[in-house]
């Protein structure tokens, strides 16, 4: 402002007059000033607060991220799990002659049956199915087993 | 509103994802109630149910309802019958003969056993073939069937026994057990070269081995080698069929005996019939050795058959054989009779269910090897919906010697019923042949009344008689001029009795163009394979007389059906599926009363319409059915062997005609990959364990009984 | 002359005895176990193949305990290859322990080395269908252990 009015001081045809600019300064004063204190106790908190702001931002992006792996991971698994074969009786995540052993168990003794286990589709768990899967059991896929 | 940060829409869009896949994927299905699914096993295991345990012991985990078993067996009889279908489910079979069963009692004359005689023996002893035993389930619209053959040795000299028998054309053989005493051997499928190799080595050295081949689709060879003297080997042999169905009933057959074929001159690699002693006198590959009329072996038959089908049996009958049924919890027994055990006739059980089927739909399997399907399409119900055609008739009689007597009364009759069943648009055609092959005239003839009258006269002329040149009237028959603004139908009456199958099947297919094929197989038991096979490159339709039958049914079915096709010429637009290796090439055309099954491979996923299209009359039709290439966890383990079966019979029948391919490589790899016997594969089993002394024995074939009304005299060579 | 004349039954006598040799075709048995120590075995699947030496499988056999009597299940397919997966399962109350005869192979076996053969245990279970750890094994018939 010095140096605006020492460089219009130049023009002296350009100067307000002298009551103009004291009721302009009077109007455009500040009203208040922030102590010291105050304003370092302002900032202490406002980076505290941005402190804080980053480390929420950086476990929003760690979760955001597990989230996504989670996702991820159960969807493998249900997908899996739905392209699972209903040869897997007891549900490991591979066909092997347990899953007989287990279906042929669960028959002989009579337990509660699963209608996915009617692995041949005549409407009924039985030896059939049983035979079924362990012939799927001791499957070779292409030259591996399976 | 500050905007929020991709770090946080990923959370928040990650979090509703996961909660989703959750929910959706995670969904359990509802367990079945014990009480049933313990019925379902002991029903299985042949007996009544087990007296349910306390059901209180148990978790109630059930949300299923109390009649899911009638619920699921509804399910099952909704399902288009032949959800698994046999090679001939496109061979619609018009009628069989509605015999009385007659059982032999041991008064009979010759009902003693049979004694044969070893080189260098005094003493009259029993041929090694003890007996058969068969035990068959049917469940669904599968049989699995069980085939014991008990062999021994009742000389004191080493034997390899020789059994030439059949088995159903479309028998899927997958399991081959030798047991010599407590121990039971699985024996093993292979290349039959390879197979033949090592049993004639393992023969050579003294070890008891066996072997299965297979001669023809529906005639099989069983060797077991080095049966030391009054020791016995029995062979277990399993297969799985799929039953026919026509007009609402399911039949299933179990052939006995292997009938004395005709083999042109000069062929050696047909099936001889010879005397029982005379081996080798024949010149053909394989051979059958017959008894003569009066004697018996003492080879005798057990046979049961279980049926449960899920659904109530309305009607169940065996035209056949005397039997004895009995009802179980949700099943029938059905038993063979002691006295009616003679095998010199095939077996025949036909069931009529509850329910009707009507829609026309698909089944799918997926596994490692990729997706299969089976197509099944359904006519119109009633005939009523359908159009007549007008009908170039063209007759082919077999005046063969096996013909003589009744069977070519039978042919003539049913010949003549179908003439005085011609309409005025109609023309037709009679050809007879035996040696050779001659006809009522040059051309078709117009049905009028005179001309019936010619053609009547010209039928009570024919006498069976000479050798079975069926290769002339066919020549005869297919090479006649065609009206093409008629429906051509060639019925040919015959029992099949060639050796020559190959040949005939072969001249069929290059000759067959427009015309339709129907088969009518007369005698007690025709030749199945080849009357069928003909039928089937024909998409037409089988018949079968017998001596009880008049055959008068059968010809009102036959005519009346084949006047009034549903749809012919019918091609089918796959939609979004992508289909290959479909099974028949040819599509049989679609008649009342006879669904068509069409069975193929496929990739792709998701719902599809498929548009089936062909001829009714003189109108164009289409059908429309749904499918879904994603359907469910459910797995039919039988669709891939059924599909196999038939790719390999469709290779079969490519063989017979053409020459330009790997055949036997192609049939070798898929019966090889699918566990089947077939013309390539065979069954082997070794005891290494039991090597005999000195050399590997004499040969000792089992003779059989020809069958039930063939005349011994005029086919059997002495 | 008498000395060509000589030789002629023992060439005759040289050939019959290659000719019995069957080019060196010679069958035989392979006997697997399985030793389960204190735990009863009710259920097994292994995989076994002829590491060394041309070998066919001519006959799969059960075994010597009646749960196990029962040939065991294959993967018909395999065969033409060289490795086959066995497996078999019994329900029944009397079951093995220790060491015992699962299976026995009939072999075809071509040449004159000795084939050798690799075989490893997939699972094993109890009777309530819990894995148990097992020792399996395969010896010649004939062979001791």
């Amino acid at each position: 402002m010095r140096d605006a009015q020492n460089h219009e001081a130049e023009d002296s045809q350009l100067l307000a007059p002298k009551g103009l600019t004291d009721d302009l300064a009077r109007l455009l004063r500040p009203g208040f000033t922030v102590p010291a204190e105050v304003d370092r106790v302002v900032l202490a908190l406002g980076r505290r607060r941005i402190r804080a702001s980053e480390r929420t931002r950086r476990v929003v992006r760690w979760l955001a991220g597990a989230a996504v792996a989670a996702v991820l991971l159960v969807a493998l698994w249900v997908g899996t799990s739905r392209a699972r074969l209903p040869q897997d009786i007891d549900g490991s995540g591979r066909v092997d002659i347990l899953d007989a052993f287990t279906l042929a168990r669960v028959l002989d003794e009579r337990r509660a049956v699963e209608r996915k286990w009617d692995v041949t589709g005549d409407g009924k768990v039985d030896r059939a199915d049983v035979d079924a899967v362990a012939m799927s059991a001791v499957r070779l896929d292409k030259g591996r087993v399976q | 509103m500050k905007r929020p940060t991709l770090a946080q829409v990923m959370l928040l869009l990650s979090v509703v994802l996961l909660a989703a896949v959750i929910i959706v994927g995670c969904g359990a299905p509802p367990a079945m109630a014990p009480r049933q699914a313990e019925q379902a096993y002991a029903v299985q295991k042949g007996g009544a149910p087990a007296p349910p345990r306390d059901s209180t012991a148990w978790s109630a985990i059930s949300t299923y309802p109390s009649n899911w078993r009638e619920l699921s067996h509804r399910r099952l009889a909704q399902m288009p019958p032949g959800s698994l279908p046999s090679i001939d489910e496109e061979i619609w079979v018009i009628e069989r003969p509605p015999t009385e069963a007659q059982p032999v009692g041991d008064d009979q004359p010759g009902s003693g056993a049979l004694l044969a005689k070893l080189p260098g023996e005094e003493k009259e002893v029993p041929v090694p073939l003890k007996r058969t035993d068969v035990t068959t389930s049917i469940a669904g619209y599968i049989a699995t069937v069980d085939v014991t053959q008990k062999f021994h040795n009742p000389y004191e000299v080493k034997i390899e026994a020789v059994y030439v028998f059949p088995l159903p054309q479309n028998a899927a053989v997958n399991e081959f057990i030798m047991t010599i005493g407590e121990r039971r051997i699985r024996g093993i499928i292979r290349e039959r070269e390879e197979a033949q190799k090592i049993y004639a080595e393992a023969k050579r050295q003294g070890y008891v081995a066996s072997l299965l081949t297979q001669e023809r689709a529906n005639i099989f060879t069983q060797k077991v080698a080095n049966i030391e003297p009054k020791k016995e080997i029995d062979v277990n042999i399993r297969y799985f069929q799929t039953l026919t169905y026509a007009d609402g009933w399911y039949e299933y057959v179990f052939p006995m005996v292997v009938g004395p074929r005709f083999n042109p001159p000069g062929s050696t690699q047909g099936v001889g019939a010879v005397a029982r002693g005379r081996h080798g006198i024949s010149g053909q590959k394989t051979e059958v050795q017959y008894l003569k009329p009066g004697e018996r072996s003492g080879h005798d038959v057990s046979l049961s058959v279980t049926v449960d089908v899920g659904v109530s049996i309305e009607e169940m009958a065996c035209p056949t054989h005397a039997v004895s049924m009995t009802d179980g919890a949700g099943a029938r027994t059905v038993t063979l009779s002691r006295l009616d055990a003679i095998p010199n006739k095939d077996f025949v059980l036909r069931y009529r269910v509850a329910g009707r089927t009507i829609k026309s739909s698909m089944l799918v399997h997926r596994d490692k090897r990729g997706g299969f399907f089976t197509l099944m399409l359904f006519p119109p119900a009633e005939l009523k919906d359908t159009e007549r055609s007008p009908m170039e008739m063209i007759f082919v009689l077999d005046c063969s010697g096996s013909m003589s007597g009744w069977p070519i009364a039978k042919a003539k009759s049913a010949t003549a019923r179908a003439l005085k069943r011609l309409g005025p648009d109609d023309t037709f055609q009679i050809i007879r042949f035996s040696n050779d092959a001659s006809q009522l005239g040059p051309a078709p003839i117009p049905a009028t009344p005179e001309n019936v009258r010619k053609g009547l006269a010209y039928l009570d002329s024919l006498r069976g008689g000479g050798g079975t040149m069926m290769i002339e009237g066919i020549k005869a028959a297919l090479d006649f001029p065609h009206d093409e603004r008629r429906l051509r139908v060639v019925s040919f009456m015959t029992d099949g009795y060639i050796g020559n199958d190959p040949q005939i099947l072969g001249e069929v297919h290059h000759r067959v163009g427009a015309s339709r094929i129907f088969s009518f197989g007369v005698g007690s038991s025709p030749n199945r394979y080849l009357i069928e096979r003909m039928a089937k490159i024909g998409r037409g339709a089988v018949a079968y007389v017998g001596s009880n039958s008049s055959g008068d049914r059968a010809v009102d079915q036959f005519y009346t059906r084949i006047s009034h096709p549903a749809m012919t010429d019918i091609g089918i637009d796959w939609g979004d599926m992508q289909v290959t290796d479909v099974y028949p090439a040819k599509i049989p055309d679609l008649f009342v009363g006879r669904p068509v099954i069409v069975t193929g491979r496929f990739t792709g996923t998701g719902a599809s319409t498929l548009r089936v299209t062909g001829r009714a009359g003189d109108r164009d039709r289409e059908v429309l059915v749904k499918a879904n290439a994603d359907e469910g966890d459910a797995q039919h383990p039988g669709i891939p062997a059924v599909w196999a079966r038939m790719k390999i019979a469709d290779i079969a029948d490519r063989a017979t005609w053409s020459s330009d391919e790997d055949f036997s490589g192609e049939i070798r790899t898929v019966a090889l990959e699918y566990g089947l016997m077939s013309a390539y594969t065979a069954f082997v089993a070794v005891d290494s364990m039991t090597r005999t002394a000195g050399d590997h024995g004499t040969t000792v074939a089992v003779p059989v009984p020809v069958p039930d009304g063939v005349r011994y005299e005029t086919t059997v060579s002495e | 002359m008498r000395k060509l004349l000589a030789t002629i039954p023992v060439l005759i006598l040289l050939v019959g005895v290659a000719a019995g040799q069957g080019k060196g075709v010679r069958f035989a048995a392979v006997n697997v176990y399985l030793d389960s120590g204190e735990e009863s075995l009710a259920a097994y699947q292994l995989e076994l193949a002829a590491e060394v030496g041309d070998v066919k499988i001519v006959g799969i056999e059960g075994g010597e305990h009646a749960a196990f009597k029962e040939p065991p299940y294959y993967d018909p397919s395999a065969i033409s290859r060289d490795k086959v997966i066995l497996a078999a399962f019994t329900t029944g109350e009397q079951l093995p322990k220790g060491k015992t005869r699962i299976a026995r192979i009939h072999v075809q076996i071509s040449g004159d080395a000795p084939p050798q053969y690799a075989v490893k245990l997939n699972v094993a279970a109890s009777t309530e269908g819990r894995k148990i750890s097992a020792k399996v094994s395969v010896t010649p018939q004939g062979e001791t252990q």
